[in-house]
């Protein structure tokens, strides 16, 4: 168990955060979770491999189109869909997401294939030295993104007029809509943020690692992870939850050994979860009607 | 559909709706030039991966026995006791998942009447295939499954399956042998999964090393999906070994592959077994020349016609191991027609008796024998990455490219 | 019970009866549609299983793979190990199913709302993970039932018909009964039921454990059926994601749902699409999409809507008919009141 095992696996936490970001702020202000999160990941991935096959740049500058457009899509999907099942019941948008990560998998599957797709860069392919440790280019490039995005989504919503309105809309969106913020038009650009941030995150895990349609839901299961062990919709402490999965996976990989990797991280999750107050999501919260109860039951015969 | 063939051509032609095949057999039996077969169609079932992670290997394997079943069909057909009878053939798609393997399994025979199955590819999917031939009495024959891991799965022994493909024990001998072709240190890594695959290789690869002079000086076990290897190829680098064997699946070889590019660790020879077989070079991209598998058949290994159908496959599959897919399905028509015909009959158990005494039978994957276990075993050699080709670079009589050392791809 | 006796012990009645016809089916059907009905009842058995926790208790778990799994290995392990015949080894794994359920009610029912979700999905992780690695079951090569020890196929359609039926059996007394009652007002509104004495987690709880013993009684179902199994099947996610998509489509909490749910998807979507693949994929993902945006109730609850306005067209109609007694309708305004 060496230090610079340790110091990879917090790094390629970066990762992780980016892979999270987009799915705590969206639990964090719309109080929803996108079951399709993992979908948008490698739709970001995929659109890049596509736009690196046509023009060999590197890949992170796809992120100048792959960006807007997966923006402008999650916005329209959760304006014109999800929008109106969010005061219908608990379960309606993570049944309809869930619907979403069908379809998209179905989707990605019928395009691409199953086997691997991955895009090529220098920066993956390369370590550096620091101190005396062999730290690869990857994990600095994700970590210092990971930095550079959270400090830029904590900025905007503590900094600005927008930021402050979006933080009011999640916080009280019955007030904030009488002081004239349009919650709808908040929940599509929120919406629309959280998913290029995803892309992001799924352009660097294409270059580094790479992408197949069968990804979706262990990529959702770890944004799930790093969220709730950084806090729920707490920004800052995605952060803290990428790094802390990247050192657990590693520790207990080199101390272990990485068939426990998983479990161990997923203990560690069910444990976080007891432990941690029943959170900021409260359930009783009123702004969301139950679905209505049904009458008893009659055998049709 | 799947696009995912080796060599980036798209897999054309590979609608898998049933109807369309057993149509294309048909049509193709009528528009031959010789004697057309006349008597009722014999039905051949196959349930193939033609979705879902394995689906890269439905293509090909679909494609030998479609142009096997045509081939037989313009020359005739069977002689089934004097009569000439066309192949039919039904294809289902198993969508890489062993409950449908079982269920499509089933519906080939109940419903479509098929008298003799075809199997596709992998244990766990060839497994329950053959548990349903032993189950409803129908013969049937797999290629493209390790036989030591099929023939394990049945205490009792097959009674209505067989498997032709090489034996692992044999087969983890190759890397040896392979990588006594240039100068190394005979230290080796192992880079495992735990899938029951990983498991059983690494098992032997740790048995044979010292046989032929290797040793094995660490290994690393992983579960699938594992995406962070660099404190795993930090520590093969520190043991210098030149030779790397990794039983992983896709996604987890390339993911190594690019841990050790960036951690700059170049064995002299490197072997992603099981994910390099097909689209490595797609997956891994530049970082996957050089590497090697084991592969199956050769222009030289004794096969009879097996050029013509690689040939005629190769600009859709590729030069390497998915066209060596195609000849191996291909050739498992053969053995088939063959039973059928020395049984005279098509009920079942007269070919699956005829089936069990196949001897020194010339096909286009190699010269096939079914012992008394059920298996078919044929010779195991080396291929190696190279661009989007996977030439053969040993046995040196049947190489048609040389092994190239140490790994380009992984060059620092 | 709440409700009439008389009227569950017909409901009852009405469910031995199809039983019965089932029971009669094996030789007097093809073997092809017996092999569809097959797989259809281990569908309808698996979703009733997830619909007794997700749909009538509203807790929507990811991790009922789990113990699809292990009810699957319990009967391979007491079969083979143990040499145990069959009827009981489904059973046994039922048992397991029950036991493991009430283990891991512990940590999981203390989370609510998603975080049960999540941690649901976290507990099917780690279950696969560990299947894989566990030497004692077979690790990730899985076991063999011998084949001679496996009812025959007849016999087994009969077996698997008994477990669908008991599990819409289960669910329908489930839902006549005061428990069911409690389970669904805990579902609604669980500050309300536990201010009226109702103990959610007791409730969460005995539903959480007789959904997983239902569902461990059709993964026996399944091992028998495949004979050969192995983790990443038995454990997979894919048991949990159809069995909800089912339910989903065919009315959460309802009695018929997850059957017509089951036939919809099962024999509609993947049997009748085999040859459309891409279709059948993004299919089951546009499906629950609409019901869930269009009609939450699922098919069940399309129809009880539809039957309900039919009523209605129908009765207003005939006060029409009859001004005289149009007056009737103002008691209904009073009552709201």
């Amino acid at each position: 168990m060496s230090a610079e095992a340790l110091v990879n696996g917090a790094l390629l936490g970066g990762l992780y955060t980016l892979v999270a970001l987009g799915l705590s702020l969206v639990f964090g202000i719309m109080r929803v979770v996108n079951l399709a999160h993992g979908i948008i990941v490698i739709a970001g991935a995929y659109l890049a491999v596509v736009i690196t096959r046509q023009v060999p740049v590197d890949p992170l500058l796809t992120f100048l189109v792959v960006g807007p457009a997966i923006f402008v899509i999650a916005a329209l999907t959760q304006r014109l869909l999800l929008q109106r099942l969010l005061g219908q019941s608990l379960e309606a948008p993570l049944v309809a997401t869930f619907g979403l990560l069908l379809v998209g998998q179905g989707l990605f599957t019928f395009i691409f294939g199953t086997s691997p797709l991955s895009m090529t860069a220098p920066w993956a392919q390369s370590s550096v030295n620091v101190l005396g440790m062999s730290i690869l280019t990857l994990n600095l490039v994700a970590f210092a993104l990971a930095v550079v995005v959270i400090v830029a989504t904590q900025l905007v919503l503590t900094r600005t007029r927008f930021g402050t309105a979006l933080r009011a809309s999640a916080i009280d969106p019955a007030t904030a809509s009488t002081l004239g913020v349009n919650i709808n038009r908040m929940h599509a650009l929120t919406f629309g943020a959280a998913a290029a941030i995803a892309a992001l995150a799924g352009i660097v895990y294409g270059t580094g690692l790479s992408v197949n349609p069968s990804d979706a839901l262990p990529l959702l299961v770890l944004g799930f992870t790093v969220v709730v062990m950084g806090g729920v919709g707490n920004i800052p402490g995605t952060l803290v939850g990428g790094v802390l999965v990247g050192i657990v996976a590693a520790a207990v990989g080199g101390l272990i050994g990485p068939v426990y990797s998983p479990i161990a991280v997923n203990v560690l999750l069910l444990i976080l979860l007891l432990v941690r107050p029943r959170g900021l999501f409260v359930r009783t919260a009123p702004r969301k009607p139950r679905a209505k109860a049904p009458v008893n039951e009659e055998v049709a015969a | 559909m799947t696009l995912a063939a080796c060599g980036g051509s798209s897999g054309g032609g590979t609608s898998s709706s049933a109807a369309a095949s057993s149509d294309a057999a048909s049509a193709s039996a009528s528009a031959s030039e010789t004697t057309a077969p006349v008597g009722e169609p014999i039905v051949l079932g196959t349930s193939l991966p033609l979705t879902g992670p394995l689906g890269v290997f439905g293509p090909p394997i679909q494609a030998g026995y479609e142009q096997a079943v045509k081939a037989i069909n313009d020359a005739g057909g069977v002689d089934v006791g004097g009569t000439m009878r066309p192949l039919s053939l039904v294809v289902k798609d198993n969508k890489s998942d062993p409950t449908v393997v079982t269920s499509t399994t089933k519906s080939l025979i109940t419903d479509d009447g098929a008298v003799a199955l075809l199997g596709s590819v992998t244990p766990p999917l060839t497994i329950p295939f053959s548990v349903v031939a032993d189950q409803e009495q129908i013969p049937a024959l797999s290629g493209l499954t390790p036989t030591l891991a099929w023939k394990g799965a049945n205490a009792a022994g097959w009674k209505y399956a067989y498997d032709v493909f090489i034996d692992e024990v044999e087969q983890t001998t190759v890397n040896f042998l392979a990588s006594d072709l240039v100068e190394t240190n005979k230290k080796v890594y192992l880079f495992m999964d735990t899938e029951e695959d990983g498991k059983a290789m690494g098992a032997l690869w740790e048995a044979q090393a010292g046989k032929y002079g290797y040793t094995i000086v660490g290994r690393s076990d992983f579960p699938p999906g594992t995406t962070d290897f660099s404190q795993f190829v930090q520590k093969a680098k520190a043991t210098g070994a030149d030779v790397v064997i990794a039983q992983v699946i896709p996604p987890d070889a390339v993911a190594l592959w690019k841990s050790m590019k960036a951690l700059k660790y170049q064995p002299k020879t490197a072997w992603p077994e099981k994910a390099g077989v097909v689209g490595f070079n797609q997956s891994a991209g530049p970082l996957a020349e050089g590497a090697s598998t084991f592969g199956w058949w050769a222009p030289k290994n004794g096969n009879v016609g097996g050029q013509a159908v690689y040939d005629a496959n190769k600009a859709q599959f590729g030069e390497g191991l998915a066209t060596a897919g195609v000849i191996s399905s291909y050739a498992m028509v053969q053995v088939m027609a063959d039973a059928i015909s020395r049984a005279g009959s098509t009920d079942p158990d007269a070919i699956n008796k005829a089936l069990g005494e196949t001897k020194d039978l010339a096909t286009v994957l190699a010269v096939i024998t079914l012992g008394a276990d059920h298996r078919g075993v044929i010779p195991a050699n080396a291929v190696q990455w190279q661009g989007a080709a996977q030439p053969i670079v040993w046995p040196a009589d049947q190489a048609t490219a040389k092994l190239m050392a140490p790994v380009p791809g992984l060059a620092p | 019970m709440i409700g009439s006796t008389r009227r569950t012990v017909g409901g009852v009645a009405v469910l031995l009866v199809i039983l019965g016809v089932l029971l009669y089916l094996p030789g007097h059907i093809g073997r092809g549609p017996q092999e569809i009905i097959l797989n259809l009842l281990i569908w309808v058995g698996i979703a009733q299983g997830w619909n007794i926790i997700g749909g009538i208790g509203g807790q929507l778990s990811l991790g009922h793979s789990v113990f699809v799994g292990a009810g699957g290995y319990t009967l391979a392990m007491l079969m083979i190990q143990s040499g145990l015949g069959w009827p009981l080894a489904i059973v046994g794994g039922g048992v397991l199913s029950a036991v493991l359920a009430w283990l891991l009610a512990f940590p999981l029912l203390r989370l609510a709302g998603v975080y049960f979700t999540i941690g649901s999905s976290a507990v099917a992780i780690i279950a696969l993970g560990w299947m894989v690695t566990w030497e004692w079951t077979g690790e990730a090569r899985g076991l063999n039932i011998p084949i001679d020890s496996l009812p025959g196929r007849n016999l087994k359609f009969q077996v698997i018909a008994v477990l669908a039926v008991l599990s819409c059996i289960a669910v329908y007394l489930v839902l006549r009964s005061s428990f069911g009652l409690r389970l669904m007002a805990v579902r609604d509104d669980e500050g309300a039921a536990s201010a009226l004495g109702v103990s959610p987690r007791r409730v969460k709880g005995q539903a959480f454990v007789l959904s997983a013993f239902l569902t461990g009684l059709m993964g026996s179902a399944v091992a028998i059926n495949q004979a050969s199994i192995e983790p990443y099947s038995m454990f997979s996610l894919k048991w949990t994601v159809t069995a909800l998509v089912m339910v989903i489509v065919g009315g959460m909490g309802t009695l018929w749902g997850p059957v017509i749910g089951a036939f919809i998807i099962y024999y509609l979507v993947d049997r009748s699409l085999e040859d459309q693949p891409v279709v059948q994929a993004l299919l089951s993902g546009v499906l629950i999409i609409a019901v869930i945006s269009l009609a939450p109730g699922g098919v069940v609850g399309l129809a009880r809507s539809g039957y309900a306005k039919v009523r209605d067209v129908a009765r207003r109609s005939r006060d029409a008919a009859t001004p005289a007694t149009s007056t009737a309708n103002v008691p209904e305004v009073s009552e709201r009141v």
